[in-house]
């Protein structure tokens, strides 16, 4: 009897694998090709994020404060001197929640600047991040 | 009886549900906590089935015999491997609600340590699973399916605590049961895979004879030092020191009587293991671990017994025959296919001459067909010991209970690895 339910999830997680693996691929080898003709014409991508947009006090922080907020439910990171809360914005980024995640609490700097190894952020994005501006590193 | 067996379900629950219940208690909820909970749970289960494989006498006791036991472990992996697909299904699930693509990129291999060892340990363990479920493996390559299955706790356990998104470090009370639970389970199995330990005594015998009959081998040993102390109808785990082998240790059950300080082995050559039973020479050393098992007729409240023996199946009968007090009355059936495989029939019908309130019936399968539940039913209380093929064991079972006979007056060795 257990034998043939784990037979049964078992083939609906190869299928359900294989669903995700060839629809995402698919799309996303779409935007790859797509942001390699947008890259050319936009304009060269910032390496620092317009920072200051927001009129509020900014607090400055130290890495161990940063530190403390490494959960996905409190999700600080550092990007080029400033601190970001991000834990709103987490399910929100096109490239996937786990690219924020796995920096919670840490310096993200080369992660952003690199998009993970692969390229760099739109200005879109680095303006999304302006928004989420909560301090300084000390 | 009955109420013991579920002890050692309802305890393999708990270890399932703790996890999940600290978990509740102690982190806020959020749109992953199922496959949070789904992680926890898994993992625990997985040390647990890790902690029963160092075959403790506790947990025997728990399950009431180490057949229960193991069928109980074949069970909780088959749960263990659901839970981890679940997991890994809806954490794909929670990112396909943000994109194709990050549901994507979350499936295929990352560059993040922890979570690809993950994803790794997942693989390994469907695949093990599968092998040792569906295909039928010799006895070393299941042990050895087993022994990196128990690896795979490490790998789970760094997974658990370092990828990210893992608020386990931030729940104490769950961070203290997952590393208690987690480190018995290292702990058992690196002292029992790797430093082959035993939790229970092991006692030394010689070879003083061996023989082949048909194609079971009948081994006779005399004990070294002390001998091992058994009631009729357990079994042991052997190690013959001169076959190498990796050290295995192979369960058979002991077919001498419990007072006899000799320990007879009849094992059937299977073509695995089996067939180097044939290399070892009398005088040969060989280490017994045990005794384990619960199947056996002074177990049972009645004392007007009927005992089906399956081919090699004989062997724990063969035990108790010869250990049969007064006041027990024993129906036999010794079910072979032909009498040349009927090989312990002589030797049954001299215990059934010396004692007229046991009788033996042999039934050939190659003429009469399978025994059927009609032949061996007894319309006065009884109770009914099986031993033999699955398919023999469930049918009967089956088949009794179909004609009245109530469940829990059926015993049955589920010894099937």
């Amino acid at each position: 009897m257990i034998k043939k339910v784990l037979a049964g999830c078992i083939i609906i997680y190869a299928l359900f694998m294989g669903f995700v693996v060839i629809k995402g691929g698919l799309k996303d080898q779409k935007n790859e090709n797509s942001s390699v003709s947008s890259n050319t014409s936009a304009s060269k991508p910032q390496t620092q994020p317009t920072t200051g947009t927001s009129s509020a006090a900014k607090k400055s922080y130290t890495l161990a404060d940063v530190s403390k907020h490494a959960a996905t439910s409190d999700c600080w990171i550092v990007i080029s001197s400033g601190v970001y809360d991000v834990t709103n914005y987490v399910d929100q980024h096109p490239g996937g929640a786990r690219e924020i995640l796995r920096y919670c609490g840490t310096d993200a700097t080369i992660g952003f600047n690199t998009k993970g190894g692969r390229g760099s952020h739109s200005n879109q994005a680095q303006a999304a991040l302006a928004d989420l501006l909560i301090g300084t590193i000390k | 009886m009955i109420k013991q067996k579920w002890l050692g379900f309802w305890v393999s629950v708990a270890v399932a549900v703790i996890p999940a219940l600290l978990w509740v208690s102690f982190t806020p909820i959020r749109n992953d906590a199922l496959a949070k909970i789904t992680a926890l749970s898994a993992l625990s289960l997985l040390s647990f089935l890790i902690i029963l494989s160092g075959r403790l006498p506790i947990f025997e006791k728990l399950f009431y015999g180490l057949d229960t036991l193991y069928k109980a472990h074949k069970n909780i992996s088959a749960i263990v491997i659901m839970l981890i697909l679940a997991h890994s299904s809806l954490l794909t699930f929670k990112y396909l609600q943000i994109s194709d693509v990050s549901a994507f990129k979350f499936v295929i291999p990352s560059t993040e340590i922890p979570l690809l060892l993950g994803k790794f340990a997942l693989y390994i363990m469907v695949t093990l699973v599968v092998l040792t479920l569906y295909f039928k493996i010799k006895y070393q390559w299941f042990v050895l399916s087993m022994r990196v299955m128990g690896g795979m706790i490490f790998l789970s356990g760094y997974h658990a605590l370092f990828v990210a998104g893992s608020d386990l470090t931030q729940n104490v009370p769950l961070l203290i049961y997952m590393v208690a639970i987690g480190a018995s389970a290292s702990a058992v199995y690196v002292y029992k895979s790797l430093f082959h330990g035993s939790f229970v005594k092991t006692y030394s015998y010689k070879i003083i004879s061996i023989r082949k009959r048909h194609n079971v081998f009948d081994i006779v040993m005399s004990p070294v030092g002390k001998p091992l102390n058994r009631y009729a109808g357990q079994f042991a785990f052997v190690t013959f020191a001169s076959l190498g082998e990796g050290n295995e240790s192979h369960p058979f059950t002991i077919a001498s009587a419990s007072t006899d300080e000799h320990l007879r082995f009849c094992i059937k050559n299977l073509g695995d293991f089996t067939n180097s039973i044939g290399q070892l020479k009398v005088g040969d050393t060989a280490h017994i671990e045990g005794p384990y098992g619960y199947f056996s007729f002074s177990k049972i409240p009645h004392k007007k017994q009927t005992w089906i023996a399956g081919g090699i199946g004989v062997t724990p009968f063969l035990a108790m025959a010869q250990s049969l007090p007064t006041g027990y009355a024993v129906n036999m059936y010794y079910c072979v296919r032909n009498k040349q495989e009927a090989v312990f029939l002589d030797e049954l019908y001299a215990i059934a001459d010396a004692n007229h309130r046991f009788n033996v019936t042999a039934h050939f399968s190659d003429s009469a067909g399978q025994i059927s539940a009609k032949t061996i039913h007894s319309r006065s209380s009884n109770n009914y010991l099986i031993c033999g093929p699955q398919s023999m064991m469930e049918s009967l079972k089956t088949d009794l209970v179909a004609l009245g006979t109530p469940k829990q007056e059926i015993y049955y060795e589920e010894f099937a690895l």
